[in-house]
């Protein structure tokens, strides 16, 4: 601590060569990191694979650095009269709002594209921008409030604990908001998206599940209360009509079998009517595998699906195969009555 | 629905008039509305499950207690004619108001969301309002794979609310989410507005403990993370209101929000930090012993009454709820052995992980801790400690409820966004602390 007191009594030269050098290595450092894709970056091999892995040590060595060095240029600031200071830093200040701003431009950019868009396009690493201007407003409001300490002569030595306490508070505070502030635009679109598609159009449909509101209207009316439905095993083909306690949400107070009960529990009744299996189809993209619910043969007295357009069409057939599947189209959820 | 809006009124005049404690208009129509909502979440249920009446009465219920107690509690008291009725709406408490009216019409808007809404909470209240008893939904385990007695996993205090508002008809009930993080973000200016800073870092440290969008995120949602926050919340308020003045009223209301939030979530056990940090408080006052102890056992009773509530139930419905409440002993033994190296490096980057997104708060956090005790000559307030104590013993208890479940779950590593939401409470505490540590910076330097 005194040797910090003492570095903000060295001669202006000195001071001057370290400004420099903790801004530029500071501001070089952090857009490398920003752009560690680039073609540039990439053809530069193992000299930049050993910066990125090492950055995490060195960067904020670096930050520190140069934070130390901005309190001891804005006591400068504070006390001599020299426009060339004052033009210095209104360079810094302007190029870090830049940095600011380009965040919040990207992030934007990102939000009315695609996620990735900018890294894609522009090669710029989203979480190190964000991080380098984070770290550009720490470095302002440092330099503001160290300013507006010394421009009253407030402190006689600057590293007391009070004063680095103080200082390391309060420059955290606006750092939080600023981080509020960049997740602003993102919540701003959900609530848009919230307001435009359902709360404007009276739309009953559940937000989070795109169709189960209908494939769930769907069955309500076409079983009665007193009916039995057996449903999809929980997992990864049918995570949502799978999941018993969710879709009883709209169908109690219908029975809710899981698949792997069914014949148990069709073995256990007698002379019940209105069981019913629910028909669905879940399809990976990635390894093109169809399954098929149920995926056994299934005496029936009718089937009825539930097409995406809201119509619905029956099939009268006296035995269902799960190959009948492959005649309906793209259908969203079917329902098969047990003879 | 009229009957609830008069229970509001009941509440709000025998609080404003009658209680008189110098509470101001936002601060009086605040705790009548979170006293509400704590109660209709729990008489209804308990009328229904003990005395076989039908949440469709729910509302005569709320009204009739609400009615009952209070006017009781003016037969004995004594009317408080010594101080002053607190007309005094300054231009901020206008503004708050405001605020708190766009987001109330806002909750009326919003379509519900969230997964455990509808497979949990949203689903037991509509079986609630069609005649199933809690009890009764043991059956629905029968036939169903996975989600073993689903239904009993949070106690019902959300469920309860909802079932209250359909009783009504059909309503939006995003607008019990909208009540609770109104009244948290009054408390949250209640709170800061009493600090001795300046203007614009009340200003930071209000934005900061209220508009992260991780909280916002859950007006949204309608999870049970919210409610519980802000009953927590408000419970802190009185506990730091009773350290200063130490009068009983405080400790009464201040107790029976932290029970309303037993009520809502008893997965994580942050009660106790509370009763760490009222230990603190009933030790410092100077006296008798009979005093304290009678003090403590009034606290506990009042708080944990609805926690005993739940879990005899649980106990004699289901006969308990298996590995997520053990008994003390499985739990030293297995957070023992769960001190192994490469578990813990385990743990440690779950937790780091988890909570990087409320990282620049937990380093604030630190930094204050820091720096607290780097300046332990100067002596701190009261109400700093009590709110270190709290964030410490929470961050203690979430480590080792952490600890506990890598060796008891397999799936304990995959729920992040679940133990950062566990965590939300962090984020007022911090902005509560700072408030405070500025505070103190400023007067005793």
């Amino acid at each position: 601590m005194r040797m910090y007191n003492k570095f903000l009594n060295l001669s202006e030269k000195s001071k001057n060569s370290l400004f420099w050098l903790g801004f530029i290595l500071s501001n070089l450092m952090s857009l490398f990191l920003v752009f560690r894709s680039s073609p540039f970056m990439i053809s530069m091999g193992v000299i930049r694979r050993v910066f990125v892995g090492s950055s995490r040590l060195l960067i904020p060595m670096v930050y520190v650095f140069f934070l130390l060095v901005v309190i001891s240029f804005s006591k400068r600031l504070a006390a001599d009269k020299n426009i060339k200071t004052k033009l210095i830093a209104l360079l810094v200040a302007v190029l870090a709002l830049v940095v600011i701003f380009s965040l919040f431009y990207f992030n934007y950019q990102d939000l009315i594209h695609y996620s990735n868009y900018s890294f894609s396009r522009y090669y710029i690493f989203l979480p190190s921008l964000k991080f380098y201007a984070n770290f550009q407003v720490l470095m302002l409001v440092v330099g503001f409030v160290s300013y507006w300490i010394f421009s009253f002569n407030k402190w006689k030595k600057v590293l007391t604990i009070n004063n680095i306490s103080f200082l390391i508070v309060v420059s955290l505070l606006p750092l939080i908001i600023f981080n509020i502030l960049v997740g602003i635009p993102s919540e701003l679109k959900d609530e848009l998206y919230i307001f435009r598609t359902f709360v404007l159009k009276n739309n009953r449909q559940i937000p989070d599940f795109q169709s189960l509101r209908d494939e769930l209207d769907f069955i309500t009316s076409n079983t009665p209360p007193t009916a039995t439905i057996i449903h999809p095993t929980q997992s990864n083909e049918f995570p949502i009509i799978g999941n018993q306690p969710l879709i009883r949400h709209g169908l109690f107070p219908r029975t809710l079998i899981s698949a792997k009960y069914a014949t148990d529990f069709l073995l256990q009744i007698n002379n019940q009517t209105d069981i019913y299996y629910m028909l669905s189809v879940s399809y990976d993209p990635t390894t093109r595998i169809q399954t098929i619910f149920p995926n056994y043969q299934v005496n029936t007295s009718e089937i009825l699906i539930l097409y995406f357009d809201g119509s619905v069409r029956r099939v009268d057939k006296p035995l269902y195969v799960p190959e009948l599947v492959n005649n309906l189209g793209q259908f969203d959820i079917g329902l098969i009555k047990l003879k | 629905m009229i009957l609830i809006l008069f229970s509001f009124l009941i509440i709000f005049l025998f609080i404003f008039y009658f209680l008189r404690r110098g509470f101001s208009i936002l601060e009086a129509l605040g705790l009548s509305a979170i006293i509400l909502l704590g109660v209709s979440g729990i008489v209804p249920f308990i009328g229904n499950e003990f005395f076989n009446i039908s949440y469709i009465y729910s509302s005569i219920e709320i009204f009739t207690v609400v009615f009952a107690i209070s006017s009781i509690s003016m037969l004995f008291l004594r009317h408080n004619n010594r101080k002053k009725i607190n007309y005094k709406i300054s231009k901020i408490d206008f503004l708050m108001l405001v605020l708190v009216s766009f987001i109330l019409i806002r909750g009326f808007l919003l379509p519900m969301r969230g997964w455990d809404a509808f497979s949990l909470y949203d689903s037991r209240a509509l079986m609630f309002l069609s005649g199933t008893k809690l009890s009764d939904m043991i059956a629905f385990s029968k036939y169903d794979e996975f989600n073993q007695l689903y239904y009993f996993s949070y106690p019902p205090m959300t469920s309860v609310l909802h079932t209250v508002l359909y009783s009504g008809g059909p309503t939006n009930t995003m607008i019990i989410y909208a009540i609770f993080y109104s009244v948290f973000i009054i408390f949250a200016y209640l709170f800061i507005r009493g600090m001795k800073i300046n203007g614009i870092l009340k200003f930071f440290l209000f934005v900061i403990s209220v508009l992260n969008p991780l909280i916002f995120m859950h007006t949204k949602l309608a999870y049970t993370n919210l409610p519980t926050l802000t009953f927590q919340f408000v419970s802190l308020y009185y506990l730091i209101k009773y350290g200063k003045s130490y009068k009983g009223l405080y400790l009464l209301i201040s107790a029976l929000f932290l029970g309303f939030s037993n009520w809502t979530r008893s997965l994580e056990p942050l009660f106790i930090s509370f009763f760490i940090a009222f230990a603190f408080l009933i030790l410092k006052r100077k006296n008798s012993l009979i005093d304290k102890v009678i003090e403590g056992a009034k606290y506990l009773f009042v708080s944990m009454a609805t926690w005993l509530i739940w879990s005899l139930y649980i106990r004699f419905t289901i006969g308990g709820l298996g590995d997520t409440s053990p008994s003390l002993l499985e739990m030293i033994s297995k957070i023992s052995s769960s001190l192994l190296l490469s578990n813990l490096l385990d743990v440690v980057f779950f937790v780091y992980s988890a909570l990087s997104r409320i990282g620049l708060y937990i380093l604030m956090t630190l930094f204050i801790f820091l720096f607290v005790w780097l300046r332990t000559k100067k002596s701190i307030k009261t109400e700093e400690k009590i709110v270190m104590i709290i964030i410490f013993t929470t961050e203690a208890l979430m480590i080792g409820g952490t600890l506990y479940f890598s060796k008891t779950f397999s799936w304990w590593n995959q729920i992040p966004d679940s133990f950062l939401r566990s965590n939300l409470i962090m984020i007022p505490l911090t902005g509560i602390l700072s408030g405070y540590f500025l505070e103190d910076l400023k007067t005793r330097k």
